[in-house]
């Protein structure tokens, strides 16, 4: 991962690096991804991929009936969690379009 | 812009393409992933819970019902269901967006490979569906001043998401597509379809291209149209930029473009410049779902008869007209308070008649919903039966049905409240006849002169005194009767 | 012996009762669990400031501690009555805060409680606590928390290991009679070993993740951290079983394994040990003579004991970084500071744009080894990439659950190193090097595969006297299986229990 890669990576991940960081992990992740494209030496044709480890091990399916669950918490309980708000809505700056 | 007949010429050379993404809401008690209520509320963050705001640990677990459903209206889709479909996440940054992505679904989606046929300008048409799948609706944000403010009521709302094929190449077709799926979804009663409100929303791709071109053309998303109307405009208006820019020798740049109804034009949303990179992968907190064979067909069944069906039925079963069977069945909503009527034992056709002529007049004036209408079916099927019974005339009936419009109350209530019931007792009649050949003697010298278009004044003069409560058959028979003695 | 001096006799004892023999006691009320816990109290009061392993102490303690005490008899049958039990700060607690070792949540007080505390409080335990962890669970040192690190009780010049390193650290030391941790790649079983506990991981849906502040979502499972085998049963048992609000928690029956809990009769049991040079590091010396005699002592109770090879597993460690990553950093993407925790101040100047205010908070909020990982996993995920890495990850993970899978198919058991060494220093093993990564080499392969797996005390480095534990690795939904074996290794090693003297 260059630099430029990284740049644009962190804005996908709305993360803002010093420049300390940038320089650090630019180092950092090419030595560790440079490790890790050693999968790449696996031959997985026909492979599918698996994502919940149990799978094709355990059958299952998890379905909720549909029905309102009210919380026994109020939702002002809730609402006081936000860090800003206005009335009943969470306040946030503005979205530049 | 071009003169109208040079731009005709040059309009008659390219081709419209047009595909369109519809989303709807569907008609749950709770929402997509939590049990948090899932219909419109006004107070802002009312429904919302820990799940669908996505507070740290929390899971989402799948809803039952969004399953059935959503498999439901890909076989009325004539889609493929698969049998194995995946959740996917789509990440983004967004404050509406609790959980800093959606849960929606990629690859192995639902339902796949449909098609849906319908009429447009006498012709018939057939557009092939792409895929139907499951997402999670965002909440509502709104600019305030200086900042924005967020309300969460809508997150984690079911809907589906329903991809044509770019099969549609006018602006007609595309609305009429809306229309249909519209209907389809109302008539299935798992979405109610208001465009305006947004539980149904279109997103329209549309590109031109040459008629002798084979490749398609760069396409733009059209976003923001909120009625079948816009719909078509908006369209119109992209088309001939499209072609007024390709015409020039540029190109068209591939972006989301809103409507402005008040301008009649699409602008361009100037933010995302680059696409946005959703990064989907298979979400790791729902297992992949399986569906049985028998699963699926237990879902077929499940589906209501489609609006053709029903009309095709209502011609046959009940003898109505094709134009009559079109109108009552429109709605789902009409057809059921149609067949509600008709439980009560009043005849379909004049059920039909009434159905069409008083009720559904007066909902297009006041732009209302039959599902609102303060007559039930059962008051205005009992009070037919009364005008078969000729317990009352269908004059009286009209009246009657205005006081039950705006009292709610029954018929018979209403018809005795103000005693309207028909006057058929040959007794009265008799007298009421003889009161008036004694009241018009001159009249009555002309009839037998040989005068016979005066019967008809008789009619009326007994009519009114006897404040329009004859029975007319009787009346006739009676006094034709008078006069001939 | 007059009752009074009965009762200080068992409390200078009570660090070397079992739990099942603690609840005993409370039952006949030989004891309080008013006492106990006050016990516990004062000995995190004398010994955390050194060890930095409790974050938060539950405020209501004594009062439920009373509570119970006052009600005895509607509670006496409960498997873990009056038991006080410290928590990985991942766990929400309800009115307690919650941190996850993250500045982003420094002050966020959770309106529910996780199921595991649930399940917990329903089985007769008291939350003593919070503990100190790994930033979002990410690291296997306790170095990266945004509350400064954990020092490790045996020799506070070395970690306890992590993630779940507060955990390990107050079990060793007393600080509590048993703790739960979180493990996505060794993260229960490695700060065990470092800190001469039984910590197990079950096998994946064994135990809700609902109310467990999410890490890596297919490779996260909570797991207790205990004195002994026993207690890790016990408490196992008390949270394990299908939970509706986790779609992947699974609907097999939990088995009374404290019960059927006995010495595993291991006669002509096949027991395979993995072949460590295949997982592409080497193991420091005293790791590999833990495993001889673990060897040995299996042989003589007449194991069928044969080396195994696993060549895929030198893959296991980028696949997990590959998966781990990904999947972090979508869970990582709710902490925006819109709903709930920290939001920049931004030094009192209002930001104009929303782009700005995400990335300002979440760059305060987060430490570095954080960050990393989003990176990483924001990475592995991008258009371009996904297919060279996550999806290729994906797809080998496959191939080594099915490997494993195979295995089980013929062995009962696998034996296999923790890690590489005993405890590291605070300095060695710095964040972000791949070696810091590649201590994970043995433990990832069970939470990729789903596998259940746990780590025992099997003896002491000669070198640096730190603990060294065994992992045992079984079939999926097998835990009995590593239940019995660790118990006989228990018994025999005699490494269990054994706690740093100058902290009994």
């Amino acid at each position: 991962m260059d630099k430029k890669e990284l740049i644009k990576t962190a804005h996908l991940a709305r993360l803002k690096l010093s420049e300390k960081e940038h320089l650090e992990f630019t180092d950092q992740l090419k030595v560790i991804f440079e490790y890790f494209k050693r999968i790449s030496s696996i031959d997985t044709k026909d492979t599918l991929p698996l994502v919940y480890p149990l799978d094709g091990v355990e059958s299952m399916i998890s379905l909720r009936e549909d029905k309102v669950q009210t919380m026994k918490e109020k939702k002002a309980e809730l609402l006081d969690l936000a860090p800003e708000r206005l009335g009943n809505e969470y306040k946030v700056p503005p979205v530049v379009d | 812009m071009e003169q109208n007949s040079q731009h005709a010429n040059l309009r008659s050379e390219w081709k419209t393409v047009i595909g369109l993404e519809i989303h709807a809401q569907l008609l749950t008690k709770s929402k997509l992933f939590s049990p948090d209520p899932s219909h419109f509320v006004e107070k802002e963050n009312e429904h919302i819970h820990f799940i669908s705001l996505g507070l740290p640990g929390t899971l989402p677990v799948l809803n039952q019902k969004v399953l059935e459903y959503s498999t439901q209206v890909g076989l009325a889709l004539n889609c493929h269901i698969n049998g194995r479909s995946v959740f996917a996440r789509k990440n983004y940054f967004y404050p509406d967006l609790p959980k800093g992505y959606q849960i929606s679904q990629y690859e192995q989606p639902i339902c796949e490979n449909g098609y849906i046929e319908f009429e447009c300008k006498g012709k018939r048409k057939k557009v092939r569906i792409q895929r139907v799948h499951i997402e999670e609706d965002a909440g509502r944000f709104h600019h305030r001043g200086h900042c924005s403010l967020v309300n969460f009521n809508r997150a984690g709302v079911p809907l589906v998401e329903i991809v044509s094929m770019p099969d549609m190449n006018s602006p007609a077709e595309a609305a009429e597509m809306v229309r249909s799926i519209r209907k389809i979804l109302k008539y299935m009663k798992v979405c109610d379809g208001n465009l305006e409100e947004g539980s149904l929303r279109c997103d329209c791709n549309v590109s031109v291209q040459k008629i002798s071109d084979n490749k398609l053309g760069t396409r733009t998303e059209l976003k923001n149209l909120n009625s079948f109307k816009f719909i078509e405009k908006a369209i119109e208006y992209e088309v001939n930029r499209q072609i007024h820019i390709l015409n020039e020798g540029h190109k068209v740049i591939q972006e989301t473009r809103l409507y402005d109804s008040t301008k009649n034009k699409t602008f361009s949303l100037r933010s995302k410049e680059e696409a946005s990179d959703y990064r989907y992968f298979p979400d790791p907190d729902l297992l992949p779902v399986s569906l049985s064979k028998q699963w699926i067909e237990e879902q077929r069944k499940q589906i209501p008869e489609s609006f053709l069906q029903k009309a095709d039925r209502f011609q046959k079963e009940y003898g109505l007209s094709p134009k009559e069977s079109f109108l009552i069945t429109e709605e789902r909503s009409r057809a059921d308070y149609f067949e509600k009527m008709l439980k009560t034992k009043a005849s379909a056709q004049l059920s039909a008649n009434w159905l069409i002529n008083e009720v559904l007049a007066r909902f297009n004036e006041n732009r209302m919903d039959i599902d609102n209408c303060p007559v039930t079916p059962e008051q205005l099927g009992e009070m037919i039966k009364m005008i078969e019974r000729k317990e009352i005339s269908g004059k009286i009936g009209k009246k009657v049905f205005s006081e039950m419009w705006n009292t709610k109350k029954n018929p018979v209530e209403i018809i005795k409240k103000l005693g309207l019931k028909k006057i058929s007792d040959p007794n009265i009649l008799s007298s009421m006849v003889e009161e008036i050949i004694n009241k018009f003697p001159k009249q009555v010298a002309d009839y037998k002169n040989g005068k016979e278009k005066i019967f008809g004044f008789f009619i009326g003069e007994v009519m009114k005194i006897s404040k329009g409560q004859a029975d007319p058959e009787a009346l006739n028979k009676m006094v034709k009767e008078k006069l001939n003695s | 012996m007059s009752t009074k001096c009965l009762l200080w006799w068992i409390k200078m004892d009570l660090l070397n009762y079992k739990l099942h023999e603690l609840t005993s006691l409370i039952r006949k009320k030989a004891l309080s669990v008013k006492e106990l816990c006050q016990f516990y109290m004062d000995r995190i009061e004398k010994y955390n400031s050194e060890l930095n392993a409790v974050l938060t102490i539950n405020p209501d303690i004594l009062q439920t501690a009373e509570n119970i005490d006052k009600n005895l008899n509607q509670y006496k049958d409960l498997p873990l009555l009056g038991i006080p039990i410290l928590l990985k700060d991942v766990f929400c607690t309800k009115g307690i805060r919650t941190t996850a070792g993250s500045k982003i949540l420094e002050n966020f007080i959770s309106p529910y409680s996780a199921e595991v505390v649930r399940r917990l409080e329903k089985a007769g335990a008291v939350i003593l606590g919070k503990c100190n962890q790994d930033e979002f669970a990410m690291g296997n040192s306790n170095k990266n928390s945004a509350f400064g690190p954990v020092y490790n009780p045996w020799n506070k010049k070395y970690v306890p290991g992590g993630s779940s390193g507060g955990s390990a650290a107050a079990v060793a030391a007393g600080l509590c009679a048993a703790s739960m941790g979180t493990d996505t790649g060794g993260s229960v079983r490695q700060p065990a070993s470092f800190c001469n506990l039984v910590g197990v991981k079950p096998t994946y849906g064994r135990v809700s993740r609902y109310g467990m502040i999410a890490y890596a979502s297919s490779l996260d499972q909570a797991g207790p951290m205990t004195m002994c085998v026993e207690d890790s049963a016990l408490i196992l048992e008390s949270i394990s079983g299908k939970d509706e609000k986790d779609s992947t928690s699974s609907i097999k029956e939990v088995p009374k394994w404290l019960h059927n809990c006995q010495s595993q009769n291991i006669k002509n049991m096949k027991i395979g040990f993995l072949n460590k040079e295949e997982a592409n590091t080497s193991c420091s010396p005293e790791v590999v003579q833990s495993l001889e005699q673990v060897k040995t002592l299996l042989q003589s109770k007449g194991a069928l004991v044969e080396d195994v090879s696993v060549p895929i597993m030198n893959m296991s460690v980028p696949v997990y970084y590959l998966i781990s990553t990904s999947e972090a950093s979508s869970n990582l993407a709710r902490y925006d500071g819109v709903r709930y925790g920290y939001r920049s101040d931004f030094q009192n100047k209002k930001p104009d744009h929303l782009e700005e205010f995400y990335s300002q908070t979440r760059k305060e909020g987060f430490g570095s080894e954080v960050k990393r990982r989003i990176i990483m996993g924001t990475y592995c995920l991008s258009s371009g990439y996904y297919d060279e890495y996550y999806n290729k990850a994906s797809q080998i993970r496959r191939i080594i659950r099915d490997h494993f899978v195979k295995i089980f198919s013929k062995y009962s058991l696998l034996i296999a190193p923790v890690s590489l060494s005993t405890a590291f220093s605070l300095e060695e093993n710095p964040a972000g090097t791949l070696e810091s990564y590649l201590i994970d080499s043995f433990t990832v392969s069970a939470n990729l595969a789903g596998l259940p797996a746990l780590s025992v005390p099997a003896c002491f480095s000669s070198a640096n006297q730190l603990p060294i534990g065994v992992q045992l690795i079984a079939s999926h939904f097998d835990e009995q299986t590593l239940f019995n074996t660790a118990l006989l290794i228990q018994e025999e090693l005699k490494a269990v229990g054994k706690r740093p003297s100058y902290l009994v």
